[in-house]
C-alpha cells in the first residue's frame, strides 16, 4: 500500500524536465495569438456595445453564480453571488474593451517566446479568460480547450524550457547551466484533463446518443453544408463507411480516455487520436479546434522524452550540421556556451576556435547559418541583433597553447 | 541533522491537485437523463432480476446513472462548483453528442426603411464564403447557432439592432424594422430520400430603436 501510494505521489509530483511544458506554452499561445488575431477583425461585432453582444446581454447569459448549493446533506442559500474572473465586468467603454484585447494579444505573443514568463502567462490566462467571459455566445470546444491551456501555463512553471527567460538567464550566467528539474504536477494534470475531455465526451455519445449507439453518427454532420471545408470522396460520408467512422471516432475517444495513459500503447492511441483530428479539420470547418486538441498531446510525452527526440530528429538532418569558427584569438564566455547550446536543441551548430580574424564557416555565412539551425534564436527575428550577441559572447582566449573549445 | 524525507512539492499543490481533479471532473460528467431528474422522476433506478441479461443491463444502469445522479446532486452542486465557475476551469465536453447535429441553418434579415423600401440582408453563411473567409467567419455561425434558437430569445433584440446598424447607410432613410429569418433543412436518416429544401421561418420581428442606432452610428 505504502508503495503504491509511493508511485501515485511520484506520478503526481515527481521531478522531470520541463521541456514538455516549455513545448506546450509555446504551441498552444501561439494558437491562442491566432484566434485572437481572427476574431480581432470582427472585434466591434462580438465585444462592442453596439455589437451583437453588448454587455448586458451577456451578463444575461453568464450572470455571477448566486451563493446556493449543498454540502453532502447541508444545503446553503447565502444572499450574495460569485462573480467570474471579468475584468471587463462592468466596463461599457469599447476603448477600454480595445485595449484590454490588445493587452491580452501582447501577453499571449510574450508568453510564447518565453519572455518574462511568469508575468505573461497570468495576464494571458486572465485575459483569455475574461474574454471568454465577456462574450461566451461565439465560443466552441475549442475555445474550452484554448482557457484550460491558458490557466494550466499560467500555474506551470511553463518558462524554465523553450523560453527566451530561459537563454538570458543562461546568457547572463544567473541561471546555472545543466538539464532544470522541476515538479511535473501541472503536466500531470493537463494530460488527465485532456483524458477527462475524451471520455465524457465518449460518455455523452455513447450513453445517450441513440445515432451513436446504431453507428450512423458520422452521416449527419457530413450533410450540414454550414461545416463544409474541403471535399470529401463520397464514398467516406456513405453506408458502409459510416458505420466504421462512427465505430473508429468512439474507439480513439474511449482510447484517449483510456488506455493512453498505458505507455506500450500511448504512441498508437495518439497517433490515432491524430487521424481523427487530421481528418475532422480537412472535412469539417472548425478553426484550429483539430490543432489545439493535438497540442494538447504533447503532455503525455516526459520532457526527456521530447529532448532525446530532438537529438534524433538532429542526427537525422545531420546534413544541416555546420562548424561556425570564431575569430582568432577568442573563445565563447561559459554562459554564452550555456545559451547557445540551450538555442540549438537538435545540436546543428558547432563553435570551434578560427584562425581567421573574423568569424567563418564551412558554408560562408556564420551569422546565417548558427541562426537559422538554432531554433532557440528564431524567437530573434532581428538578423543584426543575432550578429550583435553572438559578438558580445566572446572574451580573449588566455593563452594561445589552450586546448580548444568545443560544443 | 533534518532527517525528514524532501518533499516533491509544496503541501499546497498536494491539496490543490486532488481537489482540483474531483471539481473538474465532476462539472465535466453528464448530467443523469431527464427521466431520472425532479421531484417527481418518470422513470426510478432499480435492479431486475427476471433472467441474466436482464440483471446484468439493470446493474450497469443503476451504477451508470446513479453515479450520475448523485454527482448531479452532490458534485455538481458542492462549493466546488464556485471555484470552477468563477476561475474558468468550467468545461462540459459535449460535441457531436448525444447527437451530432443533424438541421442545417442559415440566416438573413428582411430590413425594412423609414421610405418604405425593403432590403434583404445576408448574415454570413458558411457555405457561400471562400475557404479564408470561412475560417475567419466560423464564429458568426456559431453566434447563429445559439441565436437562432428560442432558448436564447434574449439575443433577438440585440441581433436586430446590430443588423439595423450594419444596413444603415442613409441618414435620412434609416432602417425601422428588421425581420429575421431562419432557414433550415433536416437531415434525413441513411436509406430514406435525401432533404434539400431548405424552410424559411420569420421568427422575429425587431423595430429599431432609433435612438441607439443613432448613438452607434456616430460612436
Amino acid at each position: 500500500m505504502r508503495s503504491l501510494i509511493q508511485r501515485v505521489d511520484q506520478y503526481w509530483f515527481g521531478h522531470g524536465s520541463p521541456t514538455a511544458l516549455g513545448l506546450f506554452r509555446i504551441v498552444m499561445s501561439s494558437l491562442i495569438f491566432t484566434n485572437l488575431v481572427m476574431i480581432l477583425t470582427d472585434f466591434d461585432a462580438w465585444f462592442t456595445e453596439k455589437g451583437f453582444v453588448p454587455m448586458q446581454t451577456a451578463l444575461t447569459y453568464q450572470p455571477p453564480v448566486p451563493a446556493i448549493g449543498r454540502v453532502l446533506w447541508w444545503k446553503f442559500d447565502f444572499p450574495f453571488s460569485v462573480p467570474r474572473l471579468n475584468l471587463l465586468s462592468g466596463i461599457v467603454d469599447d476603448r477600454m474593451t480595445l485595449a484590454f484585447y490588445i493587452a491580452t494579444m501582447c501577453a499571449t505573443l510574450l508568453t510564447a517566446f518565453g519572455l518574462w514568463t511568469r508575468v505573461s502567462s497570468i495576464a494571458m490566462a486572465i485575459g483569455v479568460v475574461t474574454l471568454q467571459h465577456r462574450n461566451a455566445l461565439i465560443l466552441h470546444g475549442g475555445d474550452s480547450v484554448m482557457r484550460l491551456g491558458a490557466l494550466y501555463i499560467a500555474l506551470a512553471r511553463s518558462g524554465d524550457a523553450c523560453s527566451l527567460d530561459r537563454l538570458i538567464g543562461l546568457w547572463r550566467g544567473r541561471i546555472q547551466p545543466g538539464p532544470v528539474r522541476i515538479s511535473v504536477w501541472v503536466q500531470r494534470l493537463i494530460a488527465y484533463n485532456t483524458g477527462l475531455i475524451y471520455f465524457t465526451t465518449f460518455w455523452h455519445k455513447f450513453g445517450f446518443g441513440s445515432h451513436w449507439r446504431d453507428m450512423t453518427a458520422t452521416w449527419y454532420p457530413a450533410r450540414l453544408h454550414e461545416f463544409e471545408r474541403l471535399p470529401v470522396p463520397s464514398f467516406v460520408s456513405n453506408v458502409p463507411f459510416i458505420y466504421f467512422s462512427t465505430f473508429f471516432t468512439l474507439a480513439v475517444e474511449l482510447a484517449m480516455g483510456t488506455l493512453v495513459f498505458y505507455r506500450p500503447l500511448r504512441k498508437w492511441v495518439l497517433l490515432a487520436a491524430v487521424a481523427l483530428h487530421a481528418y475532422i479539420d480537412y472535412s469539417m470547418n472548425i478553426p484550429l479546434f483539430s490543432y489545439l486538441m493535438v497540442s494538447l498531446y504533447i503532455c503525455f510525452y516526459e520532457g526527456v522524452e521530447i529532448d532525446a527526440w530532438a537529438k534524433r530528429l538532429g542526427r537525422r538532418f545531420s546534413k544541416f550540421r555546420t562548424v561556425v569558427c570564431l575569430p582568432q584569438g577568442t573563445r565563447l564566455k561559459p554562459a554564452a556556451v550555456a545559451a547557445l547550446d540551450a538555442a540549438d536543441p537538435l545540436d546543428l551548430v558547432s563553435y570551434e576556435p578560427g584562425a581567421s580574424p573574423s568569424w567563418t564557416s564551412v558554408r560562408g555565412h556564420p551569422f546565417r547559418e548558427s541562426w537559422s539551425r538554432s531554433i532557440g534564436a528564431w524567437a530573434i527575428a532581428v538578423p543584426s541583433l543575432w550578429r550583435r550577441l553572438l559578438n558580445r559572447s566572446l572574451e580573449s582566449a588566455p593563452a594561445p597553447t589552450d586546448e580548444p573549445r568545443n560544443r | 541533522m533534518d532527517r525528514r524525507p524532501q518533499r516533491n512539492a509544496p503541501l499546497w499543490v498536494k491539496v490543490f491537485v486532488p481537489l482540483h481533479i474531483v471539481a473538474i471532473t465532476s462539472w465535466a460528467l453528464p448530467y443523469p437523463p431527464q427521466d431520472y431528474q425532479g421531484e417527481h422522476p418518470i422513470k426510478q433506478l432499480g435492479i431486475r432480476t427476471d433472467n441474466p441479461v436482464a440483471l446484468a443491463q439493470s446493474t450497469a444502469e443503476y451504477l451508470r446513472t446513479g453515479l450520475l445522479l448523485a454527482n448531479a446532486k452532490y458534485g455538481k452542486d458542492s462549493p466546488l462548483k464556485f471555484y470552477v465557475i468563477s476561475t474558468g476551469f468550467w468545461q462540459y465536453w459535449d460535441m457531436f453528442s448525444p447527437n451530432p447535429a443533424y438541421i442545417d441553418t442559415y440566416c438573413d434579415a428582411v430590413v425594412t426603411y423609414r421610405d418604405g423600401s425593403k432590403k434583404r440582408y445576408q448574415y454570413p453563411r458558411m457555405f457561400t464564403l471562400s475557404l479564408g473567409q470561412k475560417f475567419l467567419k466560423e464564429r458568426w455561425r456559431k453566434f447563429f447557432e445559439r441565436a437562432g434558437d428560442p432558448t436564447f430569445r434574449f439575443l433577438w433584440k440585440p441581433f436586430g439592432q446590430r443588423v439595423a446598424l450594419i444596413n444603415d447607410r442613409d441618414l435620412d432613410n434609416p432602417p425601422i424594422k428588421v425581420e429575421l429569418h431562419k432557414h433550415a433543412f433536416t437531415v434525413r436518416a441513411p436509406g430514406e430520400p435525401p432533404n434539400q429544401a431548405y424552410t424559411d421561418t420569420l421568427y422575429y420581428t425587431y423595430i429599431v430603436d432609433q435612438a441607439k442606432l443613432r448613438r452607434d452610428k456616430e460612436g
